[in-house]
Formats: structure tokens, C-alpha cells, sequence
């Protein structure tokens, strides 16, 4: 099954909890984001030869970040994370919330690890539509959170600012709607840059355009 | 006459010499004047002139004279010496073309006939130019063109003057160099480095050197320096360190102890141009921090880094969590350098609290917060120490000063294998300290370029430059045993009998050899092969020759002075339509050594599976830098994969950087 991504991070120190890990933005993504001017060229391969990379780097890099900017977006994904969980790689997955039907079925296969939620905007139809182009966005977000929230796994909701659309004072508004769906872990905030307008706030980046804080800091 | 003869003249440069009237008969004869006139001259001026009068007087002297006697011979003597040269010894005298022809002879070994003739050729040229002053620079220019003219290329060679343009030095001065010690110091070396050049070393070298087939390391300390030194300092701790005129006591107290192991590394600087390592250090000084408090052993590792920062060269600290099972049986020098038989093993915990208060400060960085350039730290992971009390607090504060940019080496040494600093031991060699008496590095991609794709011609060519390498090499031990028995190098003479001394062949651009040669880059499945070909090859020529003298072979991979862009950017003018560059790469620039190319796309443990292949091959030090890209790395995740490294990789040395070999 084939799988279109933008690039593989073979070393990264700050994407899984307190492991060296390998990053993998895949491509796909539903939304226009205001700030976003894409993220680069595609390649193109199948799932068991991205699977296969990984393993080849399993003895000092075992853990795997599966994000980009929606990874569920294609049908190869789950796949890929069978494989990985299969090669008995410890697998973390970023989701922007927009598929909950495909990530129910990774928390109910324990395919993953850890599963990390990136809010664009605040949690109201409008408010997400005017970050993200897209009308339904809000509602599937909920909707994977639901899903987070009755998981026993570990999950994480981090939120990218973007004002004036997505805010500092948004944030406490978001916070307490999280908290309220009994997520408690609302790990870091990504802070777009409104100064470097058109790179992407990405996964795995060292983009200076991006500050993470602690979301309980701001 | 007899009376003269106890006159003393003062010449220009302010030294006196007993009056000869012979001088003012040749002054006069040299100017045109007759053979007659001359004498009758000489010997009027020798009845007026008194003691202390100067060579300038007796120049005035003459001219009256032979003005009485023959006005016509007097402008000519006027004229001939009215023109004065600028000397090397920064004082003016009138031109003597005696003084070319002597220092002909001198400096060229010209048969004096030969001398004389050029001189006289080249003084024709200058007083053409009907100046009133000239410069000594000017008279050597004048006289090499005449040598060269001749076919005294040599000679010329040999008469040339060392130095920079005018502008080149201006630049300098005028603040480009960075700090005034630094213009002294680059001035130094630029003349140093055509001394080396021109005269030091056989021509086939120097051209090779030149073209950019090799490079020579630390140039302008071939004929002088050794390049770098891993000191066990207990001998020191014993008697102190004699530097200069001065001897220091062995060392009572933990401050002095410090304070020796820094005196032995200024001492040193004048042996050893590149970088000197402490080997063992806080083992070593382990017994003197006895009874000492937590504070006073961190305000005792903080001294340590900020007087050795404040050293000037580039130095290395090695520490151990502990001491290894390894020394655990080595008889411990003491205060006041006494050794009763006690152990290192009796100070695990001294040697413990100063690795860890080293690493603290060295992860503090500076007073305002910037890490350490120098000295670097290497930390030796060995399993033995996991599980000790206190390992991951120091795991953790090496990562840190590791993350946030501090110069650092990390190694896992396999059990039972002797290493000092990044130089691995052969079994049976005499003990911690070794010397890397010098390096020379060869182009490898030129060599696939001059192949023209023939493997024999290939290995050919390699065979050729790695013997060539040796040749210099060679040389330089033999200098260096003439300086040590000269007494130039003290510190080295020191070690000279006890230490592994080390000549390095090192390599660059394995990458793109393989490149040019196969169309493969080292990380490709079909070119590893060939690439274990060429090491083994080049190994094979390096160990299997007989040591010059006390120093052995070895490959080397150096990166304290990486010659990748010098190398790529000559065979750029040279070989441009056979340069392949890796893609994306803008720049001309050679992967250092036998490393994969840093923005290969491969899972970091493949990369360093194909590094480590070499690790091994390369004696004399090999490191594999681990790319990070991130800003602020983490510092849990860096610990668990440098634990993984050395559980797992044949990679024996690392480190991390924010930077990529060609940065």
C-alpha cells in the first residue's frame, strides 16, 4: 500500500517523551490553514519499505512519530502502523482530530503508544473555520477527542496559536473544554509567528518560527 | 699605520670595528677611483681620523681628501656613494655590493666568482634606477631576478625573503585578524608556513602539497612543533613541572594540583601545536580532594575549566566516572608526591564527586552562561560504571553541556581496551599517554578523478600517495628528534621515552571518491564494499610499515584542522568536470574522512554501522558526529542514545553537533 510523505526526521530528541525517536510527516491535510504555504516536495513509497527503514534504525532509534498534517488522511497509515507495531517499535501518532473514525480503530488496536492532538483554533465552528477553511473541522475534532478521552493510553492535546484567530486569551477557553472532556494532559503550545508569515508551524521542525511553551504557563 | 690600527669606528648599525685603511683604499677603488689615488687617500684619512669617529665621518674624510687631491675622482666617489640601503637591521648604510656577495656565499654556497658576478649585475640594475635609498627587500628582489636569469633557481630559492604583502599584513593590523596576539600570531605563521614550504620540505612534498594531492597539518609547526599530546600527569605530581627557569614543587594540595596540571599544559603549548589532552584527570587528582566539601570540590572544578580556558590552544580534559577497574591496582601518587602503595581504588569516590563537579561546571558554561570551546571534555561511558551511585546525574550533565554546545567527546572503550585520549593503544604499549607527532591527509576523490575509473590505476595511485604521506611523516620525526635533542622541545623530551608516539595518515572525501569512481555514495549498498577495499588498503601500507624511528603509523581521521574545503576547492580549478558533488550540495566541499554524507537520508544506526565499519581501521583516532537539528535538543533523549550507542555501535568516539561536516 502506498504512502505520500514529505520527509523522515532519522534523529530527533524532542518529539517522544524522553526517547530518541525518528519522525515521519506524512502528506494530507484537509485544511487551508491561513499561515500555511506547504511544506515541501512528496515522495512516494509503500508502507513496508517506509517500515523497513525504520527497523533498519531500530537499535538505537526505536521510537517513531507518525504526524505531518493529518497522517490518517491516507488509507496506508493504518498499515504502516501495523508493521511498526509489529517490528515492536514504540509509535506516537499526531493527529489534527479530523479522522476520529480512523483513530478509533489505532487506540482500539493499541497500535500506538502515545496519540497527540494539535488544536488550529478556538473550539467553535467559527472560530476553527476562520484558521483552518473548513467547516466541519470543529466538529470532528471534538469527536477524536472523545475518542482520546476514553482511551487509557497516553494522549496529549497541544494547541498552535495563530492570532489574532487563535489567541492567548482563546486559550483558557480551550483548556477548560479539554479538561471538562477529562483529557488531562494539554502538554505544549506552538506559537505561529505571525512575523514569518507563510512557513508552516510543522512536527519534528526546529523551525524558529514556532515557540513551545507549556500551555499552563500561558 | 701601527697607531691606527688601535682606532675604533662605530658602523651605522652602532658596532665598533678596529680602522682598516685597506676599507677606504676599497671604497675608493670601488668607486673608479685610481689604484694610486686610492692608497695616497687611505693614508691621509688614517692620520686624521680618532677613536669612536663613525664609517659616515670617514666617508666625509675621504671625500675632502680626494677633492684636494683629484676633484674628478672625488664626484665619482660622491656619486657611488650617495646611495644608501635600508637594512634588515633597521639602521642606513651606503650601499656595499661586497655585502651581497658575501651573503651570496653564505646563504647559496654560489662559488664566489659566481657571487661576485651577480652582484655586480644586480648592483648595475639598482643604480640605474638612480634612487637615493633602497631597501634590503629590494636589493634580495633585484638579486633573485639575477639569480633566476642565471638558472639559479636553488640559489634563489635559498636567497629568497619570507614574509606577506604589504597588503596582506596591513589587513591583518587594520583589525581583520581579531585581537593584536592573533596578528603576531598569523604573521608568525604565514612566514613560517613558506619556510616549511621552501625550505623544510623535499619539493615533491611541497608541490603535493600544494596541488592539494595531501595536506599537511598545522603547517607552520612542521619544522618546529609536535602536533598534539594525551600527558598522564602523574610524573608531574611527582615532581612538579619545570618550566623554563622555573622548577615547581610537587603539588601539597588540590588547588596546587590543579594549578600543576595547568602549568604542565602551558608548559606544553611550546612542544605541541594543535591540542594537548589530560588523560585520567580526575582519577589523578582524586587523592588530593580527600577530606575536601562538595563546595570546595565545585569551586575546585570550576578553577580548573576557566584556567584552562584561558590557556589559549585547544585542550581536552578525559574523565572516568570513577576509576576504572582498569587502574584500580595502580599505586596512587599522593600529596607532596608520596606513593605508600596505596591504590586509585581507595579514591572511587573523589574520583567520582570532581568527574561530576567537572561536568557541572562545564555544563554551567562560562561566568556569562556561553559553553566552553575549550577546553573540551571527553566522557568515557563504560558499562561498568551503569548502576553506580551518581552515574546518570553525571550522564545527564554531560548531555547538557553536550546539547547546548560545549566542545565534547563521548566513547565507550570496549573492556581491556587502552586508549589515551582518542588514540587507541596497541596491547603492551607503555601507558597512557601518546603523542600525534603529525598528520598529513590524503584527497581521495582526486585520486578517482586521476583513475579514470580503472580500479588498478586507482589503487595505484592510492599506494603512491599513502607512501608519499609516510615521506613526510618521516621527515618530520627526524625533526623532531633533532629539536628534542636540541633541547627546543621540552615537554616532548619529557614524554619522549614513555609515550605512544604517532604518525597519522589521514583521509578525506571517501564519500566522494566512491562517488566519482562508482557513482555510488559511501552509504549505498554497492559501494561499501569497495570503500573496505580502500581503508583496508591504506591501512594495510600505513601499519605494516616500519616504524620511523620510536613513532608507528597510523590512520588517523583528523578533524581538528578538516582540509575538506581546501581539498575540494583545488580540485575544483583542477578537475571541474569531474567533480560530482553529492545533491544538494551547493557549496564545494568534501565529506570529512570515511563519514556518511550528513544529509544522507539513512536511519541514524545504518549510518553509524558504516562509520564504525572504519572506526576501527583508524588508530589514530576516528569520530562519528551525530547531526542534530533541533535548537534546544533534550537532554533525557540524548542520554538514552548515547547508551544505546555504546551498548550497541562499533562507533567508538562521538559527538553531537548542531552542524554538518561542510559547516
Amino acid at each position: 500500500m502506498r504512502l505520500e510523505y514529505y520527509r523522515i526526521e532519522y534523529l530527533s530528541t524532542g518529539c517522544f517523551s524522553g526517547l530518541p525517536c525518528s519522525v515521519l510527516r506524512l502528506s494530507g491535510c484537509p485544511y487551508s490553514c491561513f499561515y500555511c504555504a506547504g511544506v515541501g516536495e512528496v515522495s512516494r513509497t509503500t508502507a513496508e519499505s517506509l517500515a523497513e527503514q525504520f527497523r533498519e534504525g531500530a537499535a538505537l532509534v526505536d521510537a517513531v512519530v507518525v504526524g505531518g498534517c493529518e497522517p490518517l488522511m491516507q488509507r496506508g497509515t493504518l498499515r504502516l502502523l501495523e508493521l511498526l507495531h509489529g517490528d515492536g517499535l514504540r509509535i506516537k501518532l499526531c493527529t489534527s482530530g479530523h479522522r476520529p473514525g480512523a483513530l478509533e480503530k489505532v487506540v482500539a488496536s493499541e497500535l500506538v503508544e502515545e496519540v497527540e492532538l494539535c488544536l488550529r483554533g478556538p473550539l467553535d465552528s467559527e472560530g476553527y473555520f476562520r484558521v483552518t477553511g473548513c467547516e466541519e473541522a470543529v466538529d470532528r475534532v471534538f469527536e477524536s477527542l472523545e475518542v482520546l478521552s476514553s482511551w487509557r493510553g497516553h494522549s496529549r492535546v497541544t494547541a498552535i496559536l495563530a492570532p489574532p484567530h487563535f489567541a492567548v486569551q482563546d486559550l483558557r477557553e480551550v483548556l477548560h473544554m479539554v479538561r471538562r472532556l477529562g483529557i488531562e494532559n494539554t502538554g505544549a503550545v506552538h506559537w505561529w509567528d505571525a512575523s514569518h508569515p507563510g512557513v508552516a508551524p510543522a512536527l519534528g521542525e526546529a523551525a524558529p518560527v514556532q515557540r513551545a511553551v507549556p500551555w499552563e504557563v500561558v | 699605520m701601527g697607531v691606527t690600527s688601535r682606532i675604533k669606528v662605530v658602523k651605522a648599525s652602532g658596532e665598533m670595528e678596529v680602522f682598516d685603511p685597506n676599507m677606504v683604499t676599497s671604497d675608493c677603488l670601488d668607486a673608479g677611483v685610481d689604484f694610486w689615488t686610492a692608497v695616497e687617500v687611505a693614508q691621509e684619512v688614517a692620520k686624521r681620523i680618532r677613536d669612536g669617529i663613525s664609517t659616515r665621518e670617514i666617508q666625509q674624510e675621504t671625500l675632502r681628501v680626494l677633492y684636494a687631491l683629484n676633484p674628478e675622482a672625488a664626484e665619482r666617489y660622491k656619486r657611488y656613494h650617495s646611495m644608501y640601503v635600508r637594512t634588515s637591521r633597521n639602521t642606513i648604510e651606503a650601499f656595499d655590493r661586497k655585502k651581497i656577495v658575501e651573503s651570496l656565499i653564505l646563504e647559496t654556497s654560489l662559488p664566489r666568482e659566481i657571487a661576485e658576478n651577480i652582484a655586480r649585475e644586480a648592483e648595475g640594475e639598482l643604480r640605474r634606477l638612480k634612487l637615493e635609498f633602497i631597501s634590503a627587500p629590494l636589493i634580495r628582489e633585484v638579486v633573485n631576478v639575477k639569480l633566476l636569469e642565471h638558472g639559479f633557481e636553488e640559489a634563489r630559492a635559498n636567497y629568497t625573503r619570507l614574509g606577506m604583502p604589504v597588503y596582506d599584513a596591513s589587513r591583518l593590523v587594520d583589525g581583520m585578524a581579531g585581537d593584536a596576539e592573533q596578528v603576531h600570531r598569523s604573521m608568525a605563521a604565514n612566514v613560517l608556513k613558506e619556510y616549511v614550504l621552501l625550505k623544510v620540505l623535499p619539493l615533491a612534498l611541497a608541490d603535493a602539497h600544494m596541488k592539494g594531492d595531501l595536506h599537511i597539518h598545522a603547517l607552520d609547526s612542521f619544522a618546529t612543533k609536535a602536533s598534539s599530546f594525551v600527558h598522564d600527569l602523574r610524573p608531574f605530581l611527582i615532581a612538579g613541572v619545570r618550566d623554563g627557569g622555573v622548577a615547581t614543587p610537587p603539588p601539597e594540595s588540590a588547588v596546587e594540583a590543579v594549578l600543576t596540571a595547568v602549568n604542565l599544559l602551558r608548559h606544553g603549548a611550546g612542544s605541541f601545536s594543535t591540542s594537548q589532552c589530560l588523560e585520567h584527570l580526575n582519577v589523578y587528582l582524586a587523592p588530593y580532594l580527600r577530606g575536601l566539601e562538595e563546595g570546595e570540590v565545585e569551586r575546585l572544578a570550576r578553577m580548573l575549566l576557566y584556567q584552562l580556558a584561558q590557556l589559549g590552544g585547544r585542550c581536552e580534559v578525559c574523565l572516568e566516572y570513577g576509576v576504572p577497574s582498569s587502574m584500580s591496582s595502580m599505586e596512587a601518587v599522593l600529596p607532596g608526591g608520596e606513593m605508600d602503595g596505596t591504590t586509585y581504588s581507595e579514591f572511587e569516590e573523589e574520583a567520582c564527586s570532581l568527574a561530576t563537579a567537572i561536568a557541572r561546571s562545564f555544563a554551567s558554561g562560562d561566568y556569562l552562561g556561553r559553553p566552553f570551546a575549550s577546553p573540551g571534555v571527553h566522557f568515557r561511558l563504560r558499562e561498568e560504571y551503569e548502576g553506580k551511585e551518581g552515574y546518570l546525574s553525571f550522564l545527564e550533565l554531560a548531555h547538557t553541556a553536550a546539547a547546548s554546545g560545549a566542545e565534547h567527546l563521548f566513547s565507550a572503550p570496549p573492556p581491556g581496551e587502552s586508549a589515551a585520549g582518542s588514540h587507541i593503544l596497541e596491547e603492551g604499549t607503555k601507558g597512557p599517554t601518546a603523542g600525534m607527532l603529525q598528520v598529513v591527509t590524503l584527497n581521495l576523490p582526486r585520486i578517482a578523478y586521476q583513475s579514470d575509473g580503472s580500479d588498478r590505476r586507482l589503487f595505484e595511485l592510492l599506494e603512491e600517495r599513502v607512501k608519499l604521506s609516510m615521506e613526510a611523516l618521516a621527515l618530520k620525526r627526524e625533526l623532531l628528534s633533532r629539536r628534542v635533542a636540541a633541547g627546543m622541545l621540552p615537554v616532548l623530551e619529557e614524554c619522549y621515552g614513555s609515550a605512544s608516539l604517532l604518525l597519522g595518515v589521514g583521509y578525506v572525501g571517501l564519500n566522494e571518491m566512491l562517488l566519482a569512481h562508482l557513482g555510488a555514495e559511501l552509504h549505498r549498498e554497492e559501494a561499501m564494499g569497495f570503500a573496505k577495499r580502500v581503508m583496508g588498503h591504506m591501512r594495510g601500507i600505513v601499519e605494516q610499515a616500519a616504524p620511523a624511528g620510536e613513532a608507528e603509523f597510523v590512520l588517523v581521521q583528523a578533524t581538528e584542522e578538516a582540509p575538506h574545503r581546501r581539498l575540494a576547492r583545488l580540485d575544483h580549478g583542477i578537475f571541474a568536470h569531474r567533480i560530482a558533488l553529492p545533491p544538494g550540495r551547493e557549496e564545494v566541499c568534501y565529506t570529512p574522512a570515511s563519514w556518511v554524507r550528513e544529509d544522507a537520508e539513512l536511519p541514524l544506526a545504518r549510518r553509524l554501522e558504516i562509520e564504525g565499519e572504519f572506526h576501527a581501521l583508524c588508530r589514530g583516532g576516528a569520530v562519528s558526529v551525530i547531526t542534530l537539528r533541533e535548537e534546544m535538543p533534550e537532554v533525557p533523549a540524548l542520554m538514552e542514545l548515547s547508551r544505546r550507542i555504546s551498548r550497541s555501535s562499533r562507533v567508538r568516539f562521538w559527538k553531537f553537533s548542531g552542524r554538518g561536516g561542510c559547516s
